[in-house]
């Protein structure tokens, strides 16, 4: 799997966006997508999905355009997770999940629907809920079974938009290792996430946007002193402890708030 | 054998119960139906001019006004009450309806029109049914038109500002209180006999059944749930929230607005026919949804079944309760249903 996003630029009426931005992404990465609120991290998630049609600029999936995709064709190689939606009548777990088969099913799941579907949510170990209706369950649960619906999915490429918000601690940890085995398994995630500390943990590939550029690219090393205070106007402290680096958040860099 | 997925199975079971439960209602109820009115025909002798025996007095009234009443009670309500679990999801709406959205009130209008202007509605006395459209077919055809105008505003409006739920749902109120106004300015001019005209069509009768009607109605409402039923995963996406349902493939604008058509359409012409059944469209698919939950691929038939149900039974019971007078339906329906919803809304609406 490969994702080629070349020259993106993306405005919402004349207002933009999205500038210039170009990203690879390949089998097994990891990519945190980070940067303040509105720097354009959904923006950038949603057309990748082409949930949102860029002004121009090409996306390409294994050297396909997805602009020329059919829905179904794209829903069988991106899976997206957007934040929390409100939804309209709830369904249960099972459903839900049974829901990411729908890119390959016609009209009705079959019996190696409901299969897959039994083994994903066997695999999140949500077997007691199964049955549960979503709007029973905690933020933590239901984020699980979103990614669940997506695993059902069977794609190469995950995207999720803050999959991480509203969790408590453990969930936020159990939510990205989940991810991060998906990744092990050759499938690639893209994640827009806030918490500085667990995109440096989780990711091979962090992405800076700030006012809809790319800010900086790479490994987490972009994750420094200096980018940090120019993305977010935020002064930090950088620390390293057993290979593991860790953002301590200061105070704002008075000078440049507004 | 995975656990899961027997349970799962287990579930689904539950469902196809209901359904059958509300088919073998739907059988006895039509034999109650055909059994009961102002003449009372016992069920054996039902039983048997259905199969052999022909009953000169009898057979003739259950072939000609019994069977064709109540099978239309059944068709319509299924037509107003699966329009309704598909407008609900696709507005993502618990109010979605024909009222909501102000197509029984265009209909109404184009009812009222055609009884001033067209002369659809000068009005005869013949006994015990007080009032009658002397060119129902007119009128009819005129609150088709009514409704279709109130469609096409809708839909111009989801094609300028998108389909989403609150556009539809403004517009929708805004169209209904606009005809209604209409309307009541028709009735402000109009004179003693029109009035009671216009007032009787929007009672909501199954009186005006006959076997032509039914066969229309059967030829719309049956491909209708067909497509809807088809289309019941593309709605299962549609409430799972927007975002999610366009990842998972689904063309939003082209579902709800080819959605929004044939369910407008369906009302449209059950509304043209026989007037105002209030609370069919609503209620039904609630009270299914209580039931089995919200899962659209068995919500839509089952809301289509229930929703006969529901009407004939209302029907069999207004032709009956205060025997030889026999009652609108509407009337009857809204007593049924309005109680009902409230009940409904008391114990909660089940939506996340």
């Amino acid at each position: 799997m490969k994702l080629q996003v070349r020259d993106l630029r993306f405005a919402y009426q004349s207002q933009p966006v999205l500038n210039q931005i170009v990203l690879e992404v390949e089998t097994g990465d990891f990519v945190s997508i980070v940067g303040p609120n509105g720097s354009g991290k959904s923006t950038l998630l949603r057309c990748i999905d082409n949930i949102l049609k860029p002004k121009t600029g090409t996306i390409l999936i294994d050297g396909q355009n997805i602009a020329a995709l059919s829905g179904t064709i794209l829903a069988q190689n991106i899976a997206y997770v957007p934040q929390s939606e409100g939804g309209g009548f709830p369904a249960n777990v099972f459903e839900t999940v049974l829901m990411g088969r729908k890119p390959h099913v016609a009209w009705s799941p079959g019996r190696n629907d409901l299969q897959k579907t039994a083994a994903v949510i066997e695999q999140l170990g949500l077997e007691e809920l199964a049955l549960r209706d979503l709007s029973q369950l905690s933020g933590g649960q239901r984020q699980k079974v979103f990614i669940g619906r997506a695993l059902a999915q069977e794609t190469d490429l995950l995207l999720l938009d803050e999959p991480t918000a509203n969790l408590d601690l453990k969930h936020q940890l159990e939510v990205l290792e989940l991810l991060k085995k998906q990744t092990r398994k050759g499938i690639a995630v893209v994640v827009a996430i806030h918490d500085l500390n667990l995109a440096a943990r989780y990711s091979n590939k962090v992405i800076m946007l700030r006012e809809g550029a790319i800010f900086a690219a790479g490994g987490t090393e972009v994750l420094n002193q200096e980018n940090i205070e120019k993305v977010y106007e935020v002064k930090v402290m950088i620390m390293k402890e057993k290979d593991r680096l860790i953002v301590v958040p200061e105070e704002t860099a008075g000078e440049q708030v507004g | 054998m995975n656990r899961v997925l027997t349970k799962y199975q287990t579930h689904l079971q539950k469902r196809f119960f209901f359904l059958g439960i509300t088919l073998v209602l739907l059988a006895v109820f039509i034999g109650i139906g055909i059994s009961l009115g102002s003449s009372r025909i016992p069920f054996r002798k039902v039983l048997a001019i259905l199969t052999v025996e022909p009953d000169e007095v009898y057979a003739r009234i259950i072939w000609s006004i019994r069977i064709p009443r109540v099978l239309t009670a059944v068709m319509a309500g299924a037509a107003l009450a699966v329009s309704g679990a598909a407008m609900q999801s696709i507005l993502k709406n618990p109010l979605g309806s024909p009222f909501t959205l102000g197509i029984s009130q265009a209909a109404a209008f184009g009812a009222a029109f055609a009884i001033i202007f067209w002369g659809g509605g000068s009005i005869q006395s013949s006994g015990s049914d007080a009032v009658i459209l002397n060119n129902p077919y007119l009128v009819a055809s005129s609150a088709f038109l009514g409704s279709l105008i109130a469609t096409g505003i809708i839909l111009l409006m989801a094609y300028y500002r998108g389909a989403t739920p609150e556009t539809m749902v403004l517009t929708g109120i805004v169209v209904g209180s606009l005809f209604t106004a209409a309307t009541t300015a028709l009735e402000y001019f109009a004179d003693d006999l029109q009035l009671a005209s216009i007032v009787f069509w929007t009672f909501g009768d199954l009186g005006r059944a006959s076997w032509r009607d039914f066969l229309i109605l059967a030829g719309v409402t049956i491909p209708v749930t067909l497509y809807f039923t088809w289309n019941s995963w593309n709605y299962n996406a549609l409430d799972a929230g927007d975002e999610t349902a366009q990842s998972l493939g689904v063309n939003l604008n082209r579902v709800r607005n080819r959605g929004m058509v044939v369910a407008s359409l369906a009302t449209a012409l059950v509304v043209s026919f026989f007037g105002i059944i209030a609370f069919v469209g609503l209620a039904a698919p609630h009270m299914v949804r209580r039931i089995i939950g919200s899962d659209e691929r068995f919500l839509i038939p089952a809301s289509a079944l229930f929703g006969g149900l529901f009407l004939l039974i209302a029907d069999t019971a207004a032709r009956t309760v205060i025997a030889p007078v026999v009652l609108p339906v509407g009337i009857l329906t809204s007593f049924l249903g309005g109680p009902l919803f409230l009940y409904l809304l008391i114990k909660g609406l089940r939506r996340r």
